[in-house]
């Protein structure tokens, strides 16, 4: 997993002040983003705060209303072909044709990318154990999956789009999905963008991660920057206070009586401190407590970011 | 119980339905209105399509709220589940109490048209004998509403009934439609009376049900899946299909994104519309057994009367072949829901496929136009053999025979050539257009808008003009220059449509000027055909050649770029 270090390369994937609405629904709001090479970058949100809505426009699968979206310096939505070329995708309803069989939607998928790579397909296709005459329809859902990831893998893209590739899968199926990731990411100067609700496996593979809530990105920073960043802390209060406590600084805050914890981003050493309180713990914070504080504290997530 | 089964089918049908049944309720009483405002006499004359389609809404609107209704996912007529509707298995009534109201139902909704068609329109709907036939000899077929619901019915038990493969069900489908016209042609004949064939007919709803009933419970409780799960013994079910699949679908070596597109098509689309095409392919085949047996000898008016109907119903096919594969080629998928909104929403594998927007209209305006050209010749072919060897061209008469001395048999048949070219050319443009018109989705794009505002105004206007020269006998003043400022407003149009594709990219300019020179030649066709054979008449030619450039059709098509676009790019 490595992070190109050179700044100055163009970012693979840059979204820039993006907003989209459906009728009276925010669906994104002033979103930026920019992806770098190389980087595995996981985007990391509740159902309905905008994660499938902004790949999309990354794929060139929507236009933008205001702002703009390039990848690899192309506009997706005007260079449908020079960009769609160089992605692999795999969506989150994984619409194949269902009357093929699987034989014959990778000969079919073949046709449109010179870059196919059949010995590659060929060993995906038995390392996911999937039958070349069965028919798509037939397919469990794990391994229609498993066939959409060889399909999007099988060209060997530079770019490589996963919008919630796990959800409802089996433990095997995510299994091999992050192993394809770690894959990819192992070819030099691939990148990956991926959607997840599931936060261990984001954690296991992204070196990036973006937090969306309510069609705005709240968190964007390098997964290690970010567990460094935040830290619970737990206080112990001489007697209970007549309510939540508060102090610049911490945001989720938890407990009663006189034990209570918070979430702190910076040095806990150079934070303000109550005066009746003192620290009796402070912990980095997992991806998933991460999330859980930053979402839950928030709401729909519509106010300042932290 | 079976209230409540009544009730809950009443809704599920309705909710799947509702368009078509309001839609064809609206039709009923327009046409009501209309006969009380002219006679109906009059209205028959001049709009004789009003009485046609009382008569064939009773057959083909319960077939489609049937289609409707039945369990789309899977509603393959080649599958070997049943389509009864899943989300009856689940509820607390026996199978009886799920096919009942079904049954009720379509024998209801046909006896309540076939009732309302008659009343309003005095019982003509029954009428079967040929426009001209003195009042007094023609005679009321009351058996024939018994027998059309009868084959409804039994379409219904064939689309339910879980088969071991699916060339049963299409076998025993052919079996039930062959059964109902012959009991037409032995009525006809005089070999049964029409008492008989009220007291059959009836007798085959009870029967249907039964039939109905069994099949239902055994799919429910999945008798015949593991029926046919036991030729496979440890094996998967699908396998043995598979395997034959594999052998019959050898994989194909594509040139390139354009030719397996070009494949996807026609093979996602290889029963597109075969349906519509059976009951002329069928009469075909009546009529070969007919000329087989030598039949015009003994009853020639019989079979003249059919070879005329098959003719009629061969080109009236080809009008619907158009309509249908038009509308289903816009689609990417193998199973239409057409009745849901995103039927025709291009699903995301295709959308992310590295293939311009213009490629894929391109690939799909070739497979759907390619497709209809067959179709086409196929059909012309049958017709201009019925009608050699049922002797309707007569090729001594008079106009014939002027037109032969006049240019030369040679040049004569290159001349009657013209107008069947124009048939051809227009039925292609329109499947284009109808395609273009689906691949905008249903949703309120700007294309969507503009193409429904002008078809919509143009209907009006049609109806408006053709009320005013009713009354009048004479076209309302100023239609000319009307129809001239038209025809430039649609060339204009036309112009700035091809320049506004090309430039935005999404279909390059060579094959815009395809498109651009088939709608040329279209018109091309329609004007020499109008040159060759219309008399002359009171209009002036540059109206004469306005009303050609507005008929034309293609303008739709040229715009299925900016419509497909829209639907992958939302």
């Amino acid at each position: 997993m490595s992070v190109e270090s050179n700044g100055a390369a163009r970012p693979v994937v840059e979204i820039r002040n993006l907003s989209r609405r459906f009728g009276t629904a925010e669906a994104l709001a002033d979103v930026s983003l920019s992806i770098p090479r190389g980087v595995v970058f996981g985007l990391v949100g509740t159902n309905g705060a905008g994660k499938t809505t902004l790949i999309k426009h990354a794929m060139g699968l929507m236009r933008a209303q205001a702002g703009s979206v390039s990848v690899f310096g192309l506009d997706p939505v005007s260079n449908p072909t020079a960009v769609l070329s160089r992605v692999g995708y795999l969506a989150e309803l994984n619409e194949l044709p269902e009357w093929m069989r699987v034989e014959e939607l990778i000969n079919f998928t073949r046709a449109f990318y010179p870059s196919w790579d059949d010995r590659y397909a060929q060993t995906l296709r038995q390392n996911f154990e999937l039958e070349p005459h069965k028919i798509v329809q037939a397919l469990s859902k794990g391994q229609r999956a498993r066939l959409g990831l060889l399909l999007a893998l099988s060209y060997r893209p530079e770019l490589l789009i996963l919008d919630e590739p796990s959800s409802g899968l089996d433990p095997l199926v995510r299994r091999d999905i992050l192993r394809a990731i770690i894959k990819t990411i192992a070819q030099e100067g691939r990148t990956v963008l991926f959607s997840s609700h599931l936060l261990d496996e984001v954690e296991r593979v992204a070196d990036r991660v973006a937090i969306i809530n309510g069609g705005r990105i709240i968190q964007n920073d390098d997964l290690e920057t970010l567990k460094s960043c935040y830290h619970r802390v737990v206080f112990r209060f001489g007697s209970a206070p007549p309510a939540t406590p508060q102090l610049e600084g911490y945001f989720n805050w938890q407990g009663g009586d006189r034990h209570w914890s918070a979430c702190y981003r910076g040095d806990v050493q150079q934070a303000g401190h109550l005066a009746n309180a003192e620290i009796v713990e402070h912990s980095p914070l997992s991806l998933n407590e991460l999330f859980l504080a930053l979402v839950g504290s928030r709401g729909t997530g519509k106010g300042e970011h932290a | 119980m079976i209230a409540a089964a009544f009730d809950s089918t009443a809704r599920f049908v309705w909710s799947r339905n509702r368009w078509i049944l309001l839609a064809c309720a609206a039709a009923y009483a327009a046409i009501f209105i209309a006969y009380q405002i002219w006679s109906p006499e009059q209205i028959h004359r001049s709009l004789p399509q009003t009485t046609a389609f009382m008569r064939l809404a009773p057959f083909f609107v319960p077939l489609l709220a049937l289609v409707g209704s039945v369990n789309v996912a899977t509603a393959q007529l080649g599958g070997r589940e049943g389509f009864f509707p899943r989300l009856f298995y689940t509820l607390p009534i026996k199978a009886h109490e799920m096919v009942l109201p079904f049954i009720t139902y379509c024998v209801a909704l046909t006896g309540a048209m076939w009732l309302a068609g008659g009343i309003i329109s005095g019982w003509r709907i029954l009428m079967l004998a040929p426009p001209g036939t003195p009042h007094e000899a023609e005679t009321i077929s009351y058996w024939l509403p018994f027998l059309i619901t009868s084959g409804l019915v039994w379409f219904q038990v064939l689309a339910w009934t879980p088969v071991s493969s699916g060339w049963i069900r299409i076998c025993a489908l052919i079996a039930a439609i062959v059964a109902h016209f012959f009991t037409v042609f032995l009525c006809a004949v005089g070999s049964v009376t029409p008492n008989q064939v009220v007291v059959v007919s009836t007798l085959q709803i009870p029967l249907a049900f039964l039939m109905a009933t069994r099949a239902v419970s055994r799919d429910r409780w999945g008798v015949s899946h593991d029926n046919a799960r036991g030729r496979a013994v440890g094996r998967d079910p699908s396998a043995p299909d598979d395997a034959r699949a594999a052998k019959r679908h050898p994989l194909r070596e594509f040139s390139g994104a354009l030719g397996a597109q070009a494949w996807f098509e026609g093979r996602v689309q290889r029963w597109s519309g075969v349906g519509v095409s059976a009951l002329s392919l069928l009469l075909l085949a009546i009529l070969l057994v007919l000329q087989v047996l030598d039949a015009r000898v003994k009853h020639p008016d019989l079979v003249d009367g059919f070879a005329r109907m098959t003719v009629g119903l061969f080109l009236w096919s080809l009008v619907a072949l158009a309509a249908v594969n038009g509308f289903l080629y816009a689609s990417f998928r193998s199973v239409k829901r057409w009745q849901y909104k995103g039927a025709f929403a291009m699903p995301s594998f295709f959308a992310a496929l590295p293939m311009s927007t213009g490629d894929f209209v391109w690939v799909k305006l070739t497979s759907v136009m390619t497709r209809m050209l067959w179709f086409t010749g196929a059909a012309l072919l049958a017709c201009g053999w019925i009608a050699l060897s049922a002797g309707l061209i007569d090729f001594d008469s008079r106009p014939l025979l002027a037109l032969r001395q006049q240019h030369g048999d040679f040049v004569a048949s290159l001349l009657l050539a013209i107008p069947v070219c124009a048939f051809v050319l227009v039925l292609l443009g329109s499947t284009a257009n109808v395609m273009s018109l689906s691949l905008g989705v249903r949703a309120w794009n700007a294309p969507n808008a503009i193409h429904f505002a002008r078809y919509l105004a143009f209907a009006f206007g049609a109806v408006a003009v053709a009320t005013y020269m009713n009354r009048h006998h004479a076209p309302p003043a100023g239609l000319a220059e009307v129809v001239r400022a038209l025809a430039i407003f649609k060339l204009l149009t036309l112009a700035l449509l091809v320049r506004h594709v090309g430039r935005r990219g999404l279909m390059s300019w060579g094959r815009l000027a395809a498109m651009l020179g088939f709608w040329l030649v279209t018109f091309g066709a329609l004007l020499g055909a109008a040159l060759a054979f219309l008399p002359e008449g009171p209009t002036p030619w540059p109206t004469f050649v306005a009303c050609l450039v507005l008929l034309t059709p293609g303008q739709t098509a040229i715009a299925a770029p900016l419509s497909l676009h829209l639907n992958r790019v939302r």
